[in-house]
Order: C-alpha cells, then structure tokens, then sequence
C-alpha cells in the first residue's frame, strides 16, 4: 500500500477487524478470514487487514498516526479517553443508586 | 447520628448472616449469591465489627478498599495489589477482584484489557454492572444501560474534551502570529503529554496543520516539536504534517527521524524497514514533483549515506545488506531514473550506502 492510502483511509484497523491492540500476525489474520466470510464489508476488512498484517505494516501504520482531522470536530472525536482520578467514592456511589434504584430502598436517617 | 439506608443495613445484615450464621453451604451459597448482587463496596465490610480482623473475608476486603483507593487517587499502592491478587475464585469477593483490574487497566489506558476483565467478572453480581458503563465509555454502546448515574460517573472519572478544544478554539485565534500559537500550544501539550501523549501529538500535528493553511510553517514550529516530544518524535510529526504541503521538506524530517530513531532507542527491523518504504513512498513523489536544489541534494545525500551507515551499525546482518540484490534499501534505490543513474557511485562507499545514494545522486 502506497503510505497515502494508509494515511487517507482513516480507519482504525483493529476497530475494523474487532481485535486488541496486542494482536499478533496470526490472530489478525484469523479475525480477518472470520469476519470476510461473513461477507459483509469485505473491502473495508481487506483494506483493515492489509495495513496491519505484518509487524512491518503495523509499524508503518504507527508512523503514519495520528492523521490531521479537518474539522476541530473531527479532531476532538480523534482525541482519545483521558481519564481523571476522582478517588473511589464516585465509583461506590453510582453503582449503589443504581442499585437502590433497581430495589427501591431509598435512604433514611437512623 | 449515623446515616445508613436501607441498602446498607440489608447489606450489613446479610453479612452477618453469612459470616455468623451461614451454617450450611446450601444457606452459605445462598447468602452469597444475594450478597454478591447488592455489594456495592468492599469497603463495607470494613465497619463490620463481628467480622474478625484476620479472617480472609476481611483482609481481602482491606487488600481491594486499599488497591481501589490507591488506583482511583492515581497513586497504585503495589502491595495493596499484590495482595488482591491471592483473591481466588470462592471469594464473596472475587468480583470485586476482576473489577480493580478492569479498572487499573481503565488508568493504564489499557481499553481492550479492561473490557477483558470486566467481560470475566461473574454476571449478576454488583460490580458486573460497570461492565455496561465500559462499553458506554471505551465502545460507544449502551446495550439499554445509558443510565443517568454512568453518565455522572463518566463526567468525574474522564477529561472533559472540552476544555482541549476551547484551548485549540484560543490558540486558533492567534493562528496568523507563529510565536504566539506555538506558546500556546506548547503550554497546552506540556501540560498533558506525560499522562496522554498521543492527545499531545494530536495536539501538535493540529497547530502545524493551523499553521500551514497560514503558510506560515517555520523551523521554529519544528524546534518545537522537538522540543516537546524529542528528537524522533519531534521530527516524525514534523514529517507527517508536511507530507502533504511540502514533501520535500517532509522526506528531510522523515530522514531525521529514523537517523534519530537509530540513535536514541532500542528499536526493531520492522520498525527500519517501515521507514525506508515511507522513505521510498515521499522519495518518489519529491522526484516526480520537484525541481531539486543542489545544496537540497547534498543535504538529502549526506542523510541518507549516515542513515545507511547506522543500520549497517546496529543491524550487521540486516537482511540484504550483502547483495544488492535484496537489499532493503533498493526498493529506495530501484526508484532512481536514468538521470541518477549516469551519476552514481561517486563516493566510495559500501555498497549498500551507494545503492541509496544511487536515489538522491541527481
């Protein structure tokens, strides 16, 4: 592939194929024939898969990222998750209002 | 006055139910199954008095309230998370056990891994439902769980985009002054780029695109970028935005990068050879394109000898580097026309430095 082509499909291959980052050439490969047989998008899969089936292509493709969005919409759905520490009590009390919620206990005063 | 709810006091009841009365394991496995629903925190089990302190169901809770503090403050206390890890599958609280390491692998930006372990945590128990919340956040689904409470959460525990982007709206504002976007944009990028680099590049590759629409792209902005992210990145990004604008310029800093690739870290054939195919690619549009300077070629030339020289360094047995045949760099080399050809091998130096050479001998 021409390093043009990589940079102007603006896919996220392993999005594509529905494998971890991690993936070795194998397991690409497998999610590649898996997914081709289902007989949808097949360009689109083929394309995914030609830009990281070899350690060499997935070095090509790290070079050549990030692409430059065009819109500052675009570049701000590019920008990945940063997280926030917050401590652990944000995290206790969503899941126990869900929780109470669901069972309708709601809080009282002893 | 202590404020404890209906869902506590059945939580703690339970609990002492389960650790003092479950006689049976029939009535054990019961209690549990009901417990592991409704727990929302390890950290309850810590005000239970009738608990003994050194009974596995409270060192373990101990060992998770400690790891899940620890990780959510950004300050991973490592003994806590050994500890969680002698957590075995028997445990009321093994659940909990999957859920710290979904979420230590959240922090780590780890986005597959953490779908992994929450994928692992036993289903209808109590922290199986950031499961739902995950997917909400890392894949965009919702499964019928867009739950007000999960979008509270995700507001507390992510960086808001918002405020990147009213920082690129300012710093787009003095797009026509290069001095001043570069200030800006470096502040904006040192202020993230150890947590989130590939937010930080993103950053950087927006203002040199901001600044080349202004045509106002200058080796200061490049300086930056070395400045910002070093050598390798620096040029590489460099390389990557002017790739488009100006190929010339972007196969100087692609050379750069992998000479400084090279020098500054441990790095891998494929990753030598994913540079010479985009050395090839830039190489060949700067030739069809271009009306080369002398002074360009020479600079060109010098690069691409000391590029040869240090592979040749690192990697003695780089496939091809003893027959021209199937020399890496010849797919470099294979690109000069007859006009480099009448000019070549006018060094002498080894073979697989003069095939590359071969290229830029215009």
């Amino acid at each position: 592939m021409n390093i043009m082509d990589i940079i102007d499909s603006r896919i996220d291959p392993w999005e594509v194929l529905d494998i971890p980052r991690d993936a070795e050439d194998h397991e690409i490969k497998e999610a590649w024939k898996a997914r081709t047989v289902s007989g949808r998008k097949r360009d689109r899969l083929h394309l995914a898969y030609k830009m990281i089936a070899t350690a060499e292509d997935r070095e090509l493709y790290r070079l050549l990222s990030p692409g430059t969005p065009e819109t500052l919409e675009g570049f701000e759905q590019q920008l990945p998750l940063r997280s926030r520490y917050s401590g652990p009590g944000i995290w206790y009390n969503s899941l126990k209002k869900i929780l109470e919620t669901e069972t309708g206990e709601e809080q009282t005063t002893e | 006055m202590s404020r404890k709810n209906k869902l506590d006091k059945h939580i703690i009841k339970l609990l002492n139910q389960y650790f003092l009365s479950g006689d049976t394991q029939q009535e054990k496995a019961r209690l549990a199954e009901e417990l592991a629903a409704i727990l929302y925190s390890p950290a309850l089990i810590l005000g239970c008095d009738f608990i003994p302190s050194e009974s596995r169901l409270m060192k373990e809770a101990v060992a998770l309230s400690d790891a899940f503090e620890s990780l959510t403050n950004g300050m991973p206390d490592e003994s806590a998370f050994a500890a969680i890890d002698g957590i075995k599958e028997d445990s009321l609280l093994f659940p909990w056990y999957g859920f710290v390491k979904g979420v230590q692998s959240f922090y780590e930006g780890d986005h597959d891994s953490c779908l992994s372990h929450m994928a692992r945590v036993p289903r209808n128990t109590a922290p199986s439902r950031f499961g739902a919340f995950f997917q909400i956040i890392l894949t965009g689904g919702s499964d019928g769980e867009d739950k007000p409470e999960w979008s509270q959460l995700s507001k507390n525990v992510l960086e808001s985009k918002g405020v990147i982007r009213d920082s690129l709206e300012l710093i787009m504002e003095s797009a026509e002054m290069e001095d001043l976007l570069l200030e800006s944009a470096g502040l904006l990028i040192r202020d993230i780029v150890r947590d989130d680099r590939d937010s930080a590049a993103a950053i950087l590759m927006w203002c040199f695109e901001q600044l080349q629409l202004k045509d106002i792209l200058s080796d200061k902005a490049v300086l930056k970028g070395r400045q910002l992210f070093g050598e390798q990145e620096g040029y590489r990004l460099s390389a990557l935005a002017t790739l488009s604008f100006d190929p010339d310029r972007s196969l100087v800093f692609w050379l750069h990068s992998a000479l400084a690739c090279l020098n500054e870290s441990e790095t891998t054939q494929a990753t030598v050879r994913a540079y010479l195919k985009i050395l090839k690619d830039v190489s060949e549009t700067v030739q069809s394109e271009f009306d080369l300077s002398e002074e360009y070629i020479r600079l060109i030339g010098s690069l691409v000898s000391e590029l040869a020289e240090q592979i040749q360094h690192i990697y003695p047995s780089f496939p091809g580097t003893d027959s021209e045949d199937d020399d890496p760099f010849s797919m470099i080399a294979g690109l000069s026309g007859e006009k480099q050809q009448k000019q070549r091998k006018t060094r002498e130096i080894r073979q697989s430095a003069a095939v590359q050479l071969e290229l830029f001998a215009f």
